[in-house]
């Protein structure tokens, strides 16, 4: 991997050796934060690869998460912080003496390694280079808000960005401007550097007025240096990515590495289903679905309302809903019965040549007899775009605005929850959404079965539950807590709190 | 992991089989109400919308001319003739093929232009593409379009567009355009409203050149812009620099953003201390939004301190002079900051300073300043006091009134003016007397701040439609279009002129076409000279050279541009050839 990446890098092998501040004790890394120029020339073993470019990603993912989700910058910081230091601890200089500079060597090596293995693994659509982009730059500005002034400032000047800083007298000349622009008095004006940029480095500043333009420059104040820099790690890193993405046909060389980078950028779009706890190998019997249905996210109870309204379900919702039902511990012989009842206008010949195989097909009796699992949310929105006389998909995606409403209404959301829903949607956020709507209708539920949690998650400013990947884990979560938060019923697959 | 290729050979056997049972349940699974029912309306209306525009391509093939005139009357039957010379006379394609050419440095760039056209009839027609002005001639005569939208450049020629797969065609590059229109001033004109215009509320025309102009020029440092005139109530500009035409979607959004404020709502702004005076419009909260505001609330949050600092002297800002009486030099820069009442209060007045002072001014972008010095002071008083006279009744007042954030002081205007009106008509104040109490008034109040400023960015300041500038392939009417409705000529303005132009007086289809008639039948012009031109015996002659004068500087920068690329070339093929020298020196050695 490492061999054929050399390549894109060209000159800059050895920027890292020249820098003034080096502790030969941490080699390559004389900080915490790093661009990535530089790929690692390191030999890895399979196994390393492998968990470090997951632990990478459990990291962005929250970075995704904790974007999405919290309302405020520090809120923000403390939610990727809780990830962040579990799977990609990084210390920063100050702490070389505390806890050695091989620790530090180590972490940072780490960082190194796993961002360049999501770069190979990241960069072969368009989505998943900007999916990638997006989270490393938000990854790196959140280390970057996280060190010391003195190491950003010496970080930064190792860069040598392409910055000019605006000399006195060109601010002496815009001085008026600049001064109302930020309501500065002179003396502030005067000690204030600032970094003649073209305008389009710096659209954010721009569309709010927070700078001030001429002739087509904005003249940058060095507090706003971030958004400079954040555009710069942006843009290299897409620069980067298409650049890899060219060079990746030619690594068929090695070709151990393509399996795993596959499945890596797979863990984006497909969360394989683990069941969350052991009680739930209850097995569900075919006449207790409907029971049931009040635990069901809303791409299922779509499902199961067109189930029993048409008494026929198409192929991929068939597939969508069959193997839903699997993961709630359905067994293959009660499927056979349920799918058998709910078609019921079909005779039975006509139900065991074109839909019995189908059924055993889902738990691997037939065809290529994989133990099929549970589509994940992302799989679900993703893959097999409905058309439109199907049911499959999810609601959020493919509901217009009205019928999702209504669709809300019948989990009995609240006003307030349901504007928040609404606008994610609008967004795109799907599982985001459906997120919101589980904590709407099942958060205090959820709160007392999970009291234990509570504190722990309360100080890490943690939301209540992590964001939704798959209908089994919303299945899952919706159960045990209406179980475990009334403890006077015994019986929870009975329970049906909110199916109207 | 379920084996895809096993799942998908699966699905398609059982689609086969699924044929009939979905047909038999076809009817009933599209009862309404219902979830399942619910996302399959969704979609049928997204598919008819795919076949819609399906027809609209469908329909590139131009109807005939028999049908088209079959649909129309007899007036419009005139129209048409006299457009059809208008088109074969007059519409200068050679120019228009100049101009969106650029210097024809890629050579397709012309071809790769989208055109749409409207028929008589109603059929719209997008997609269209044209290698050359004949081309581009040739079409129009034979479809006679009463409107000719331009698009945006594309990867391809738009009229190959199904020769490729639906993701394969992207527009590229277009010029940057904005869109002015009146009806976004209905609530603050008095004189008409809805499509009429008049020469008093032209001026909030005038007032949008004046300022975009100004803005685009300084700020974004671009040069080549052309104003036109929409034809009917309001105005377009084409920002034709190379720059401009490459700027991405975002980029765009944020001229966009930039160049539109909406006051803050001066009551709740009151309580809630918010330095800034003026919002841009619709935050859009885009990706990387979240990166930025943290860079740059961590900023604010150093930007309090800023009380800390010393409170210092006086400013004033005032470059330029300005005949105002009801307004102190001190009052131009009217500050809300508290910040600014610290220091008011310490320190007196120096009213004759003539230079910003050494304190902290409250936060007035630049550009804003700028066009509140330059433009809206000036124009509030003539346009808005005295065009509009929107003190002149109490419905009026009310409305200005509400944007004043001290109640007592709003009631006690009220009472006033309403007083005033009882009293003798020569004793009755005019819109000018009784903004000048108000200024007086808010001056005093504590709470009014910037509430004057306000009032008057909110009144002038220019309304833009944020999606014609935004959106890439969005179309936008083409200069010296005639506008069916009115028969006037789109004809562009000169922004150095635009307060003497009139939308009553511009060129009309009937009258550019009349003169033309005439002057070519007049005997002593069959002679002419060799290169005059049709237009130049009609109206449209000075805005045909305004329109040349346009292209004339885009084509000098073009030089401009290869020139200096030229000779970045070869110094830089100089210096190789010295490095490659030296080289072989090195091996003789
Ligand atoms: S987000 Fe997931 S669980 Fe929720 S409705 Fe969509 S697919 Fe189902
Ligand atoms: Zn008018």
């Amino acid at each position: 991997m490492l061999k054929q990446n050399r390549h894109l890098t060209a000159s800059a092998t050895n920027a890292h050796e020249v820098t003034r501040h080096n502790d030969p004790r941490l080699g390559p890394y004389p900080s915490s934060l790093n661009f990535y120029t530089v790929p690692p020339p390191y030999e890895l073993t399979l196994m390393e690869f492998e968990t470090y470019a997951l632990d990478r990603l459990r990291v962005l993912k929250a970075v995704e998460t904790a974007f999405l989700r919290a309302k405020k910058p520090d809120a923000v910081d403390r939610f990727i912080q809780t990830a962040h230091d579990e799977h990609m601890h990084l210390n920063r200089n100050v702490r070389i003496n505390g806890v050695g500079a091989a620790k530090l060597y180590q972490e940072r090596r780490k960082d190194h390694i796993s961002h360049f293995i999501l770069r190979l693994a990241y960069c072969r659509t368009p989505d998943l280079r900007r999916w990638l982009v997006k989270q490393e730059t938000a990854l790196f500005m959140y280390r970057f808000r996280q060190e010391e002034k003195a190491e950003r400032t010496r970080f930064i000047q190792d860069l040598n960005l392409d910055m000019p800083v605006v000399s006195n007298a060109e601010r002496a000349s815009v001085a008026t401007e600049l001064r109302f622009t930020h309501g500065w008095s002179r003396e502030r004006l005067e000690n204030t550097t600032f970094y003649r940029v073209p305008f389009e480095n710096v659209l954010r500043l721009v569309a709010r007025q927070k700078v001030f333009v001429k002739h087509g420059w904005a003249y940058v104040p060095e507090r706003d240096q971030p958004v400079l820099i954040a555009n710069a790690f942006r843009s290299q890193l897409t620069a980067a990515l298409e650049a890899t993405a060219k060079a990746v046909p030619r690594m068929d060389e090695d070709d151990r590495l393509i399996p795993v980078l596959s499945s890596i950028a797979k863990q984006y779009l497909s969360n394989t289903y683990a069941p969350a706890t052991e009680g739930h190998k209850d097995r569900v019997k075919h006449n207790e679905v409907d029971g049931l249905v009040g635990h069901f996210p809303p791409c299922m109870r779509n499902l199961h309302s067109a189930l029993r309204r048409d008494a026929h379900l198409k192929h991929v919702a068939r597939l969508q809903f069959g193997l839903f039902l699997k993961g709630i511990g359905m067994p293959l012989e009660e499927a056979l019965i349920f799918w058998r009842t709910a078609f019921h206008r079909m005779t039975d010949d006509q139900f065991t040549k074109g839909y019995a195989y189908n059924v055993r097909y889902n738990y691997g009796l037939e065809g290529k007899r994989t133990n099929y699992t549970p589509y994940s949310c992302i799989k679900i929105i993703t893959s097999n775009q409905p058309g439109p006389t199907d049911n499959h998909g999810c609601p959020f995606k493919e509901f217009s605005k009205n019928d999702l409403k209504l669709l809300m209404k019948s989990y009995g959301v609240e006003e307030t929850a349901m504007t928040d829903i609404a606008k994610l949607t609008k967004d795109g956020h799907y599982q985001v959404a459906c997120t919101r709507l589980y904590e709407a209708t099942r958060g205090n539920a959820h709160r007392l079965a999970n009291a234990s949690l509570e504190k722990s998650k309360a100080e890490a400013n943690a939301p209540l539950v992590q964001t939704v990947e798959h209908p089994n884990q919303w299945f899952d979560m919706s159960r045990i807590s209406a179980a475990q938060s009334q403890p006077s019923r015994t019986k929870p697959k009975n329970l049906t709190p909110a199916a109207k | 992991m379920p084996n895809e290729s096993d799942l998908l050979a699966t699905l398609s056997v059982n689609t086969e089989k699924e044929g009939e049972s979905d047909g038999e349940n076809g009817a009933k699974r599209s009862a309404a109400g219902s979830l399942g029912g619910a996302s399959k309306r969704l979609r049928t209306i997204n598919g008819a919308h795919e076949t819609d525009s399906e027809v609209m391509q469908g329909s590139l093939a131009p109807p005939a001319p028999e049908q088209v005139m079959k649909t129309i009357s007899v007036s419009d039957e005139q129209f048409l003739t006299l457009l059809r010379i208008f088109y074969q006379k007059l519409f200068p394609f050679a120019d228009f093929y100049r101009w969106l050419g650029y210097g024809n440095i890629d050579n397709a760039y012309f071809a790769k232009r989208e055109w749409s056209f409207t028929l008589a009839s109603d059929v719209y027609i997008r997609f269209q593409s044209f290698a050359s002005a004949e081309d581009l001639k040739h079409e129009i005569l034979r479809m006679c379009p009463v409107k000719i939208d331009i698009g945006a450049v594309y990867n391809l020629q738009p009229k190959d567009k199904k020769t490729v797969l639906p993701g394969a065609f992207t527009a590229r590059e277009r010029e940057l355009v904005f869109d002015i229109d009146m009806t976004d001033y209905d609530d603050v004109r008095t004189c008409c409203s809805a499509a009429e215009i008049c020469l008093k509320c032209w001026d909030f025309m005038t007032v949008a050149i004046k300022i975009l102009d100004r803005a685009l020029r300084d700020d974004f440092g671009f040069q080549h812009l052309l104003w036109v005139y929409s034809g009917r109530r309001g105005v377009h500009c084409w920002v034709s620099d190379e720059r401009a035409r490459k700027l991405s979607v975002e980029a765009r959004a944020s001229i966009v953003q930039f160049l539109s404020v909406v006051v803050s709502d001066s009551t709740s702004k009151s309580n809630s201390g918010n330095r800034n005076n003026y919002h841009v419009a619709h935050d859009d909260g885009s990706d990387d939004d979240f990166v930025h505001a943290m860079a740059e609330d961590s900023a604010d949050e150093r930007d309090a301190n800023r009380q800390t600092m010393e409170p210092t002297s006086d400013e004033d800002d005032d470059d330029e002079d300005e005949e105002d009486e009801y307004r102190t030099k001190k009052e131009r820069l009217d500050n809300d900051d508290s910040d600014d009442e610290h220091r008011r209060r310490k320190k007196p007045r120096r009213p004759n300073q003539r230079e910003l002072g050494e304190g902290p001014p409250a936060v007035f972008h630049a550009s804003l300043r700028r066009a509140y010095q330059k433009v809206l002071h000036k124009h509030f008083t003539k346009t808005v006091l005295h065009e509009m006279d929107s003190l002149g009744t109490r419905e009026r007042w009310t409305k200005v009134l509400a944007f004043v954030p001290d109640i007592e002081l709003r009631s006690r205007m009220d009472a006033q003016w309403k007083n005033n009106l009882e009293s003798s008509p020569e004793e009755v104040m005019s819109s000018i007397d009784r903004w000048k109490m108000l200024v007086k008034e808010m001056r005093r109040s504590r709470q009014c701040g910037n509430a004057m400023r306000d009032i008057i960015f909110r009144y002038l300041y220019p309304r833009l439609d944020a999606n014609v500038s935004i959106g890439l392939n969005h179309l936008l009417k083409s200069p010296f279009c005639v506008h069916p409705k009115t028969g006037r000529v789109c004809v562009p303005i000169d922004p150095q002129k635009c307060a003497e132009f009139n939308p009553l007086t511009v060129p009309t289809l009937e009258g550019v076409v009349g003169a033309l008639n005439v002057a070519n039948r007049r005997p002593e012009n069959d002679v002419r000279d060799e290169d005059e031109e049709d237009f130049e015996r009609t109206a449209l002659k000075p805005y045909m050279e305004h329109f040349r004068i346009f292209l004339k500087q885009i084509a000098e920068s073009t030089k401009t541009r290869l020139r200096l690329e030229q000779e970045a070339n070869a110094k830089q093929q100089q210096m190789r050839r010295q490095a490659e020298k030296e080289n072989r020196r090195d091996l003789t050695f």
